[in-house]
This record gives structure tokens, C-alpha cells and sequence, in this order.
């Protein structure tokens, strides 16, 4: 039986037509930059959440608002927005969790007016008495923008319900990513990708259903021998096509991840508590571990990254380190010496948005698997 | 002694006290720039404020070195220079023109950057210390809001116990309010010394305010600080020391953007060459920190240069371009200062609708020479005021 990606590929591959069929069918739809977001608020307001973590492009027009060393998710979003590629988006969500980001909440108010900016503060010193609090409040005053946006009231029973669909959506992610593990020869590091990746671009409770249909028909093969390598991948995103074919090309399976855009965004479900259920999405928050956007935790990424090599029985660790990304710069030496303390093979692969040519990572990947087969 | 000489003696007496600390028993902090002093001048915490000491290092030459340092233990060159140097620095067995001890615990505040706090957790995490945080959440709202305000000072008191267990030592609630009012006191003087050179006629060179910069960093709490600027003051109201007089215009400009400490005293030496003065700096202008109590002081480390919006950021240059009565913004692009180059095209273009003055830009970096282009600069200085002549 061959598993079929078709669906995830195409909501990947043609994102604006998403985007257009939902703003037809009047529905009003919310830009979210990386990394958290509170979608499930979103989900509540009636309004569909919509990722945007940049896209591999030339940059022309942002380069009036950023010097070339920032961040290329920040450029290529603001670049795709003054092309128009996000019109029909009603506001977009930017969390000011990185320097990068919070220059892009302001240059995005001047290159984009035409789009409504809202910000998340997140309060960084989470083990305090005030940071509830103080996301209680951030939370509040983002749920008075979407009402205004949607025209609706978020009653706490719709919340209540998106909490729900997300913390299954998560549930169901985790099981996927897992399974991916125990078949390395049926599922490319490329439909890996394609299924985590749509979920970006439709509604969350339509991609948990299909995700669990692929979940069924995994589970009816028989999976073959894989004579490649088994890695844990970890850094903010490595959703390049390019990137992924020269894995498989390879024979690199990519057994779990520590990625940003990836498992990181299902590994924290949202603690329900009857009551308040704003403080629920507040708790997540402050429950979120192991991302270099974040200070502090209960685990340490780097902790974190060989617990996942333990686990998933991995032969080695890729570091995809985007370029100009400086929490991912301070946290690379102390995974680096962890990886090596504990006798980890890695492999660091510097990723830029504005990449068009992965020849030098075809030789450094090529060269890795050889060196672990050895 | 004067003035100069004094605030020379009071900066070295705080690295001595920090390099002899351990053998006293003492515990040394590292604080970043911008953490509340006032609990650090009231607990009377030895510490140091590494990104002084970074400052120092490169503008001794030592940042290269430092830098590459970092570089080898696998820190990429993109990060902040003030972070690569003290990695640096650490590395290298800390053989410098000036050296500081290895901390016993941070002191952290995240109102000027998020690598502020990434540099002080890897420490951290490297030397197994406890990191005491004051976020202050970047404010994409114009004003300092109530809730805002809660956060902070719910943070201040969790503060403050955690030096008490680390260090055994007291925060007193009077002595508190005593170096509150100095603190304002050295805030509003240091505003005074700024203003000055509001003045027509020239006072003394605006590029000096970079050198005395580091007393207001390290010891803005203190009555000896107090004591040294309002001397400073005394000194060029009277003229004391400064008697520079030019027959030739002499070009008042706005300098924004960090220092490039590599290149200060080039740039300070080439001022003067051009017939120009540094009139307004928004950098040095960050610690002329004023206010009437213990929320306005919350409020007031809220409203540091990169911690507000464009807005309240373009509004600040505006106000201090109509006071200096400038004739030209110099902008400084500093390659690992992201927080404040990120926006810098925006701002430059918002001041550029607003005021008819030239505006250049040069490439530098806070304290890493490779970034720094002295042919670049000088060929950017000599067309900056041909573009000042004309007008």
C-alpha cells in the first residue's frame, strides 16, 4: 500500500490557495509569525490561524526596512507582504520573543499598513509571581482584537472547544512524529515535513483528521528494512524541499526533532483547569521547554536533545542552525559540548532563507552518513 | 583634582574592588548595563557591568583577540560584540589590559535586548550560578502601562531576596530611598552636563560624554558619582578646563546608534578635524535616568532606547534634534546590534520626513573592529559635511 501525501503537499506547495478559499467562503483569516502564538484564542474567535514562517525567496522590497543580517524569516515575511502575497490576511500576530522580532512588529506597521499588526508580550521570566499576571493581561487585550476583527465574542465555551481541538491536534501530531520513527524507509524526510507543514494552512480540526486517516494506513504496512541513518534534527525550521531530498538522497531519516516549526509547537498540551480557561493558555505558555527563544524551563535543550537520541535509538544529531538567528547562535557551543560529552555524532548545517544552492550541504550530509556507517 | 581625573580614580577603584573581592571573602555579580542599580548601590554588591568592561577592551584594541576566542568555542560572529568579547575574554585565561573576576552570580534585565539574556544564561549554565532576572518586556505600546508596571515590581521584590541569599547581605528599606534620590540626583545632573551643549557657543566635545559614561553604567547610586559630575558640571560652566574656541562653524550633530567603541577616539579625533560636535547622543542620553519615586523609577528603566516602540523612539531624536539645534544626524549601523540596526532604516526615514538636515550612515559595530571600516567612515564624514555646508 503507498501511503499518500498528496493532500499535505499541495496545501504546502500552494499556500495563497488556502488562504483565498477561506477568505471566499468569508472567513477571516490570522497571520501568525513564529514561534508561539496563542491559535487556539484565534481558533476561538471563528478566525482561521495561518503560519507564516517566511518562504525560501529573494529579497528586494524589505531591504528597506532590515540590514541583511537579520533573521531571513522576518525579511521573507515582510517581503511576501509587500508583495501582496498575504492580502486577504486580517491582522497578522508577531510575539516579540527575539530582538529580530521585535524590529519586525515595528517595520511591519510602516511596510504593510494595509494589514493590522498585534503583538504578543511575553513576559521571559516565567518562574515569576507576576508573569501569569502579566500574559493574563497580553492574552485579554489580544482576545478584545480578534473580537473586534471577527465581529464575534469569544464565549469561554468556544474556547473551551478550541482548546480541545488543539490539545488533540498536538496529541495526534505527537503520535505521527513518532510513528515516523518506526518507519524511516516508508516516510521521506520530505512527506515528514509536507504533514507538519499543512497544518500551518488549515483549519487545525480538518488536518487532525486526515493526519489521523494517514495515521491508519501507516499502521497497516509492514515496515521494511531502512539501511540508512537515524537522526534527531533540531534548530527553528528545516522545511527546504531541496534540504529534505538530499536527506532522503542520503539515506537520513529523520527519527524525531527538536524544530521550532515543528515538534516543538505540539510537545506542551494546554493544561485545562475548569474556571478559567484564559489562564489555561497562559499556563501553556509558561509550561513551554527547550526552545532557544525561551529562558528557562524544566529541561535544558540540550538535556532535551539526547534524551531524544536515547529514545529514538538515533545515530546522530543535525543542528540546522539558520543563518542570523542569534538565540540559536548562544545555545549552538552549549549543544555542541553536550553532543560531544556524550559521544553524539553532529553535524551543523548553516541555513538560509535566501538559499538556492545546497551543494555544500549535499557534501557535509553525504559525508556524515559515510562517517557513521563507518 | 579635577573632575576627569576623579571619575578616572572612581572607575578604577571599582575593577579594584571587584579583582580583590574573592580574597576579602566578597562575592562578585556581573550586571547588565540597565539592571535596576539602586538594588545593587543599596545591598552594596560588588559587582561588575561586563559590557563596560567590553567597551574598555575594544577601545584598547583588545577586541579581536577576545573575539576570536569566542569564534573557536563555537559562538558564531553574528552575535553581539560586547557578548563575543566577554566570551572571549573568559576564555582566554583573562590576560587583558583590564581584567574582572569570574562571577559568582547575575544580575540580568532585559530592557536593552534579547541577547542580553541568552549571554547571561549560557554563563549561567557554564558556571552553574544563579541568574536573578528583571524582564522588561519590549513595549510596542507608546506608553508604560499600570500592568506592566505590576510585572516589573513583583520582579524588583523577587530580586531582591535572591543577592540576600547569595550574598548574606541586607536590603535596607532607608538606605533604599537614600540612593533612589542620588540615583535621580546623578540622573538629572548628567542631563545637565548633556544639555549643556545645547548652548550656541561651544562648551566642550560632546564625544567626552563617552568617556564619563562609564561612572553613570557602574556607579549612578553613589554619592562619590554625585559628587564627581556635579564637579564635571561646575568645571565646564566655568571653564575651567575646556577654553576650545573656533573662529569656523562648527557642525552640531546628532550621533545615533550605540558607540563604536573600537573607533571612538578616531572618531572623536576626526570630529574634531571636521569642525563638528557631538552635540546629542540617545546612547549616552539613556542614563540621565530622572523620577519622583519608586513606581517612576520602574517606569523610567521601561522607557531605556530599545525597549520602546518607533514611535516613542523617533520622538525622543525629534526632541533632542530641536533642542541641539542640529545640522546632521550620524548614524551608526552597528553590525551586531540588532535591536537598534533592525530599525534604524525606518527611523532614519521617519527623522528624514521630519527634519531637512543630512543624514549618513556609517558601518562600525560596538566592539569589534573587523566591522569597522576606517576608509569607509572618513569618506562618509567628508561627504557629511559637504552636505551640512549646503545647507
Amino acid at each position: 500500500m503507498e501511503l499518500d501525501f498528496l493532500q499535505f503537499r499541495d496545501a504546502v506547495l500552494y499556500p495563497k490557495r488556502r488562504l483565498e478559499a477561506y477568505v471566499a467562503l468569508g472567513k477571516k483569516v490570522i497571520g501568525c509569525f513564529p514561534p508561539y502564538v496563542p491559535e487556539s484564542l484565534i481558533y476561538a474567535s471563528g478566525m482561521v490561524p495561518f503560519g507564516m514562517w517566511g518562504a525560501e525567496l529573494e529579497v528586494a522590497q524589505a531591504k528597506k526596512y532590515f540590514p541583511a543580517y537579520i533573521c531571513g524569516i522576518m525579511q521573507t515575511n515582510i517581503e511576501l507582504a509587500m508583495r501582496g502575497v498575504y492580502d486577504g490576511i486580517s491582522a497578522a500576530i508577531i510575539p516579540t520573543l527575539c530582538d529580530s522580532l521585535k524590529c519586525a512588529t515595528q517595520n511591519w506597521k510602516y511596510a504593510v499598513p494595509d494589514i493590522e499588526m498585534i503583538t504578543v508580550n511575553y513576559p521571559q521570566n516565567r518562574q515569576s509571581k507576576g508573569a501569569f499576571e502579566f500574559l493574563y493581561h497580553q492574552f485579554q487585550k489580544i482576545q478584545e482584537d480578534l473580537e473586534r476583527i471577527s465581529g464575534n465574542k469569544i464565549k469561554e465555551s468556544n474556547l473551551k472547544k478550541s482548546i480541545d481541538i488543539y490539545n488533540t491536534h498536538y496529541s495526534v501530531m505527537r503520535e505521527f512524529l513518532d510513528l515516523c520513527s518506526f518507519y524511516p524507509a516508508e516516510i521521506s524526510p520530505e512527506n515528514r515535513n509536507y504533514v507538519i507543514k499543512s497544518g500551518y494552512f488549515m483549519d487545525k480540526n480538518e488536518h487532525t483528521e486526515m493526519v489521523r486517516n494517514l495515521i491508519k494506513d501507516i499502521k497497516h504496512i509492514e515496515p521494511k528494512r531502512f539501511r540508512g541513518i537515524r537522526v534527531i534534527t533540531t534548530g527553528i525550521i528545516a522545511d527546504s524541499p531541496d534540504l529534505m531530498r538530499i536527506f532522503e538522497e542520503n539515506k537520513v531519516s529523520v527519527v524525531m526533532d527538536d524544530i521550532a516549526h515543528e515538534s516543538r509547537q505540539f510537545r506542551t498540551d494546554i493544561p485545562y483547569e475548569p474556571g478559567d480557561i484564559m489562564g489555561c493558555l497562559v499556563q501553556q505558555f509558561l509550561d513551554l521547554f527547550a526552545c532557544s527563544t525561551l529562558i528557562g524551563g524544566k529541561i535544558s535543550r540540550e538535556d532535551h536533545i539526547v534524551q531524544l537520541v536515547e529514545k529514538y535509538h538515533a545515530d546522530g544529531v543535525i543542528i540546522i542552525l539558520t543563518k542570523f538567528c542569534d538565540p540559536e547562535e548562544y545555545d549552538y557551543p552549549v549543544i555542541k559540548k553536550k553532543l560531544e560529552e556524550h559521544h553524539i555524532p553532529m553535524l551543523t548545517l548553516e541555513i538560509d532563507k535566501q538559499m538556492s544552492n545546497y551543494g555544500q550541504a549535499a557534501t557535509a550530509i553525504q559525508s556524515f552518513q559515510e562517517m557513521i556507517r563507518l | 583634582m579635577t573632575a576627569s581625573a576623579r571619575i578616572k580614580k572612581l572607575m578604577t577603584e571599582h575593577y579594584d574592588r571587584a579583582m580583590h573581592a574573592h580574597e576579602k571573602g566578597e562575592l562578585v555579580g556581573w550586571v547588565t548595563s540597565t539592571f535596576p542599580q539602586e538594588i545593587v548601590q543599596t545591598m552594596d554588591l560588588c559587582v561588575v557591568y561586563p559590557e563596560n568592561h567590553a567597551a574598555i577592551l575594544a577601545i584598547n584594541g583588545e577586541d579581536r583577540k577576545c573575539c576570536m576566542e569566542a569564534e573557536a568555542e563555537g559562538f558564531s560572529n553574528d552575535i553581539c560584540s560586547y557578548a563575543k568579547v566577554n566570551l572571549g575574554y573568559i576564555d582566554q585565561l583573562r590576560d587583558a589590559s583590564l581584567n574582572i573576576p569570574l562571577p559568582d552570580y547575575l544580575l540580568c534585565c532585559s530592557n536593552v535586548c534579547h541577547q542580553l539574556m541568552k549571554w547571561y544564561q549560557y554563563l549561567s549554565r557554564r558556571y552553574s550560578i544563579p541568574m536573578v532576572l528583571i524582564d522588561i518586556p519590549y513595549n510596542t505600546e507608546y506608553d508604560t502601562d499600570s500592568v506592566r508596571i505590576c510585572y516589573i515590581r513583583t520582579q524588583f521584590y523577587e530580586a531582591i531576596s535572591k543577592p540576600e541569599k547569595i550574598t548574606g547581605k541586607k536590603f535596607d528599606q532607608e538606605r533604599f530611598l537614600k540612593v533612589m534620590k542620588i540615583s535621580s540626583k546623578v540622573g538629572t545632573v548628567w542631563n545637565k552636563i548633556a544639555d549643556l551643549l545645547a548652548q550656541e557657543e561651544f562648551v566642550y566635545h560632546g564625544t567626552d560624554l563617552f568617556n564619563y559614561m562609564g561612572l553613570v553604567v557602574c556607579q549612578r547610586g553613589k554619592e562619590t558619582t554625585l559628587q564627581a559630575l556635579e564637579q564635571l558640571y561646575e568645571e565646564i560652566v566655568s571653564k575651567t578646563t575646556y577654553n576650545f574656541k573656533s573662529e569656523r562653524k562648527v557642525f552640531r550633530i546628532l550621533y545615533e546608534g550605540i558607540c563604536c567603541w573600537p573607533a571612538m577616539r578616531k572618531m572623536a579625533l576626526s570630529f574634531f578635524r571636521q569642525n563638528m560636535n557631538m552635540v546629542g547622543a540617545i546612547y549616552t542620553n539613556a542614563y540621565g535616568i530622572e523620577y519622583n519615586n519608586f513606581d517612576d523609577m520602574l517606569r523610567a528603566y521601561t522607557y531605556l532606547p530599545n525597549a520602546v516602540c518607533i514611535e516613542r523612539a523617533v520622538d525622543m531624536r525629534k526632541s533632542e534634534l530641536e533642542k541641539k539645534r542640529c545640522d546632521g544626524i550620524l548614524i551608526h549601523m552597528s553590525r551586531t546590534c540588532k535591536i537598534w540596526s533592525g530599525i534604524m532604516y525606518e527611523l532614519k526615514h521617519q527623522l528624514e520626513n521630519h527634519a531637512d538636515i543630512p543624514i549618513v550612515m556609517f558601518d562600525g559595530d560596538q566592539a569589534d573592529r573587523q566591522c569597522f571600516s576606517e576608509a569607509q567612515y572618513e569618506t562618509r564624514l567628508q561627504g557629511f559635511k559637504e552636505l551640512m555646508e549646503e545647507k
